[in-house]
């Protein structure tokens, strides 16, 4: 049985001062505006998102597994659900509304894709590395997730879900001519991808290649998260002192680019400390694989984590100018509850197999 | 080995490998992260600190030019003429901003604290961007500003395009007038694109064809210094200006129409017969679209709202009357096609009707005596309507009347057109919970009772009529070419429909409206043009009974008067033109409405001469 008492507190603590000091930057980002109360809000999301760390933490081992495709059919069905919502009502449609609470379904569909290819990669009865024919499966479950949401259309969350699949394909082992051939085929299939997209979503590719092609728009935003950081200098303008961020130069400061607003206020000391425990957290996670003796657990893990990593190191280059903007918020930081749930369910799944020793 | 492989080695090949390559990345990329952020903060915290001061990143707007409009012949009618205005920017004034303002308007001699209120209300709202204190400056004004500057930091001369209407007032119903988005046509998405503060067309063609019009803001992302002048240029992106719409308007007629209207108030609309084109269209009182631009005060914009003659009105397409006896033409039609009558038949006119009990009057109390169908168009017997309508019955009338474009929408391409009302006894019994009465028949044979028309529906009857059943769309827009050259619009003349009615129905008719203009005894002879075949109906809309009205018109209160109707075409031949003219209040149509007519048609004669000669346009009536 698991228990509290065997509960390893290292991550919690990690993810507790993370997010709280998101709170506090959120706190000043919207100091004196419409958005003011999001601070107790997001402080009430936060001790949702405990309940859900502890729902992963205590959650059978057996049953996650098990569960894997049932749990990636739900939220496939509640994703193509609302993409026909929205044809109806013609509109952006990424939430699902229940008892008050607004909830992103393509949150969930992170943990969904991971599980359901950890699941899958368990299974199979071929030795590693395998070719096209076995990974032509995951590469479907991909699709099929990403599709719906890059059609709400979230074009970052979609290439997200793409992107945190690569390392558990990685790891479960895949022939280079696969590899190959992917790689050839993506890059046949980048052009018309790109002329499917909607007009703004190709404008902020095109933006970000050329930022001088809109200077009054995404260009400019960029340049003002960029005098924000540059401005911060090494101990920061002090909480709540940040000129950039006070005077609203700052696009989506409480979400997308909460980092802009902790490296004017805070300095390259909050800047390195938040990277540095970001990083941590990562790599002690990716540790616990010497807790786990199955192909399933530890796929998970490495999945996990590494979708963590990832979301965060694009979210701040992304702010620093480094990517183009696609609109994806910084794990455990960024104002919104169904990010900062789900990376604590991600969590407590990745704790709970620390004590099967 | 580490503990790793030892329990992963066979779950997993190569695990250990493939965590170290993917550790090694992860600890990469926060490093490369790390370094860059060292970067920007430490090594270039300087530059951004510099920009960080009072921002130094601004974006001025470059407003996009809205599409000029012209009339038919390339004379414009709506420009956009360049507009000073000073504004200030509060966190580059060196003194307070108020204190600033204040000076500014004591250098141009103008209200100070009328623009300190403006000014509160419109500063703080966003960092750095210019508050507009003083607007519409003259040339003298911007001189003296310019030569001043150097005293006044953080105030700024913003150039804004104007909408400017050189003829005024007399295309106002065409047109309309723009002005600043309201917060409910923001909401409402009505206007696509639109941002706050934006001018949008908001009344008839202005508002129609805003989105081709409009045109995209543009704007410079520029460095400024501490004073907030500009120190260089980061990135510009061009507006792009408004396209530019050639109506089917000729400025010279409308101006024609207009004055032959002299103090009179009403409506007329010119037509070109073959393709539906509006020539010219006219409502009077006008208004001043000039004054909208300038922006008006709230009270000057209640006055023109609760101003009695309802100048906003465009009473062309949303003025609705009586249409008299210019009806006739339908009554006889329909007569003609229901076989109730016949070409050749006679009636007796002694000046009234008996129907019932009751005495249904001809406007001429001694009578017109032996009528024919002809007759009775040309000297507009009543008697001889009323009892064609009673044979025919209100939905033979509704049917035939409908066919030839009453009661719908003309589909002119003018926004808030009403449907007028041809009324039948389903009407009746749908909207006025009641049976339909046979007297009320008789009234509306003679276009009173329930009937009511717009005068662009009746202008396009006519043009019906001259066309012998082809109808066309009246339409405003020729085309649209944006700034490139490129044609965004382009109006071809459509056909809406070809109404079956026998050439011999439309011989008949075509002769008797010529009759009525042409013949001695015609009621509109003072529609004649010399050299030319003009035909057409007079009118008149009794705007209350004849039998509520005391003897003597002289004597009848102004808004109890008659309205005078006429509605004409010519030439006869080969219809080019048709022009339908009501007079509010004008009393007979034969002697208020015809002259109108007359004038303007005698003008499109003369600036579109017909191919053949005028002495040539006798031959037979095809």
């Amino acid at each position: 049985m698991k228990t509290f008492r065997k509960l390893d507190p290292i991550p919690l603590l990690c993810a507790g001062i993370l997010s709280l000091g998101g709170i506090a930057v959120i706190w000043s980002a919207t100091r004196g505006g419409i958005y003011a109360d999001l601070p107790a809000r997001q402080g009430y999301w936060l001790s949702v998102a405990l309940a859900a760390f502890f729902l992963g933490y205590f959650a059978d081992r057996r049953h996650l597994e098990r569960g894997a495709y049932l749990f990636f059919g739900g939220v496939l069905a509640v994703l193509v659900a609302l993409l026909a919502a929205g044809k109806v009502s013609a509109g952006v449609q990424r939430w699902v509304h229940f008892g008050g609470l607004n909830f992103q379904p393509s949150e969930l569909a992170k943990i969904a894709l991971i599980l359901a290819l950890a699941r899958y990669f368990s299974r199979i009865r071929s030795k590693p590395p395998h070719g096209l024919e076995e990974i032509s499966i995951p590469l479907l479950m991909v699709a099929a997730l990403s599709l719906p949401v890059a059609l709400q259309p979230d074009l970052g969350s979609a290439l997200l879900l793409t992107l945190v699949s690569l390392p558990v394909i990685f790891f479960a082992g895949v022939r280079r001519s696969a590899v190959l051939v992917l790689g050839l085929g993506a890059a046949a299939a980048a052009p018309s991808l790109f002329f499917s997209l909607k007009e703004y979503q190709q404008n902020r590719i095109l933006n970000f290649l050329s930022p001088e092609r809109d200077p009054l728009g995404t260009g400019y935003h960029v340049v003002q998260s960029k005098i924000a950081i540059g401005s911060g200098g090494l101990v920061g303008k002090g909480f709540q002192q940040g000129t950039q961020s006070q005077l609203r130069f700052i696009p989506e400061q409480h979400t997308d680019f909460i980092f802009s607003v902790l490296a004017e206020e805070f300095g390259f000391i909050g800047v390195a400390l938040a990277l540095g425990l970001i990083l941590f957290l990562t790599l002690y996670f990716l540790g616990y694989l010497e807790f786990v003796r199955t192909r399933f657990a530890t796929l998970v893990i490495i999945g996990l984590s590494c979708a963590f990593a990832m979301q965060a190191a694009i979210n701040i280059a992304m702010a620093a100018g480094l990517l183009p903007v696609v609109g994806l918020p910084l794990p455990l930081m960024s104002y919104g509850g169904s990010s900062l749930v789900v990376t604590f369910l991600g969590f407590g799944i990745i704790a709970g197999y620390r004590r099967r020793r | 080995m580490s503990p790793i492989t030892q329990r992963n080695g066979e779950i997993l090949p190569g695990l250990e490998r493939k965590l170290t390559i993917t550790v090694s990345l992860i600890i990469l990329v926060f490093l490369f992260l790390v370094i860059f952020f060292w970067k920007l903060q430490i090594l270039n915290h300087s530059r951004y600190q510099r920009l960080a001061d009072n921002n130094r990143i601004r974006i001025v707007q470059m407003p996009a030019t809205r599409g000029i409009i012209l009339d038919r012949n390339g004379i414009i009618l709506a420009d956009s003429t360049p507009d000073y205005s000073l504004a200030i920017v509060p966190e580059d004034t060196e003194r307070s901003a108020e204190e600033t303002v204040l000076a500014l308007a004591a250098l141009l001699g103008r209200d100070g604290q009328e623009a300190l209120r403006r000014f509160r209300e419109d500063a703080g709202k966003v960092p750095y961007r210019p508050v507009k204190v003083f607007q519409h400056l003259d040339f003298q004004e911007v001189a003296l500003f310019e030569t001043q500057q150097d005293h006044y930091p953080g105030a700024v001369l913003l150039v804004v395009p104007l909408r400017y209407y050189p003829f005024g007032g007399t295309t106002s119903h065409i047109l309309g007038y723009v002005g600043e988005i309201s917060e409910k046509q923001l909401r409402t998405g009505e206007y696509p694109g639109a941002k706050k503060r934006d001018t949008v067309g908001k009344f008839a063609l202005e508002k129609a064809y805003d989105g081709f019009l409009r045109g995209k803001d543009g704007g410079r992302q520029v460095e400024v210094d501490a004073r907030g002048r500009e120190i260089s240029i980061l990135g510009v992106t061009e507006p792009t200006p408004g396209a530019d719409a050639r109506l089917t308007i000729d400025i010279r007629v409308q101006k024609e129409l207009e004055n032959a209207f002299g103090e009179e108030r009403g409506a007329g609309a010119v037509l070109r017969a073959q393709t539906g084109e509006v020539l010219a269209l006219v409502s009077v009182p006008p208004f001043d679209p000039n004054e909208f631009s300038l922006g008006m005060t709230g009270k000057r914009w209640n006055e023109i709202l609760t101003d009695a003659a309802h100048p906003l009105q465009n009473k062309v397409i949303q003025g609705l009357y009586p249409p008299g006896s210019t009806f006739k033409v339908v009554t006889a039609i329909t007569g003609l096609m229901e076989e109730v009558i016949d070409p050749d038949e006679t009636l007796f006119c002694s000046g009234g009707y008996y129907y019932g009990r009751r005495l249904y009057r001809d406007w001429k109390p001694s009578g017109h005596g032996v009528v024919d169908l002809k007759k009775a168009i040309v000297e507009s017997c009543d008697v001889f309507f009323y009892q064609t309508g009673e044979r025919c019955g209100i939905d033979a009338l509704a049917k035939w009347g409908g066919a030839l474009g009453l009661g719908k929408k003309t589909g002119i391409d003018l926004p808030g057109e009403i449907e007028g009302l041809l009324p039948s006894t389903d009407w009746k019994r749908r909207v006025r919970k009641e049976p339909w009465f046979p007297g009320e028949t008789l009234s509306a044979a003679i276009g009173q009772g329930y009937v009511l028309v717009t005068p662009l529906q009746l202008c396009n009857l006519y043009a019906t009529v001259s066309r012998r059943g082809i109808q066309m769309d009246p339409f405003l827009v020729n085309d649209i070419v944006d700034e490139r050259g490129l044609e965004l619009y382009r109006r071809d003349p459509m056909v809406r429909r070809e109404i079956k009615i026998p050439g011999d129905v439309w011989n008949l008719i075509i002769d008797a409206l010529e009759g009525v203009v042409g013949d001695p005894h015609g009621t509109g002879r003072a529609a004649r043009i010399p050299g030319f075949r003009v035909a057409g109906k007079t009118g008149t809309a009794q705007v209350v009974r004849l039998q509520d009205v005391p003897d003597g018109e002289s004597e009848v209160p102004y808004e109890l008067r008659d309205h005078g109707w006429f509605a004409g075409f010519a030439p006869v031949a080969e219809p080019q033109f048709v022009a339908v003219v009501v007079v509010e209040h004008g009393g007979h149509g034969a002697s208020t409405a015809a002259p109108i007519v007359r004038r303007v048609l005698g003008k499109c004669l003369e600036y579109y001469p017909p191919l053949t000669r005028p002495g040539e346009d006798s031959g037979e009536v095809r």
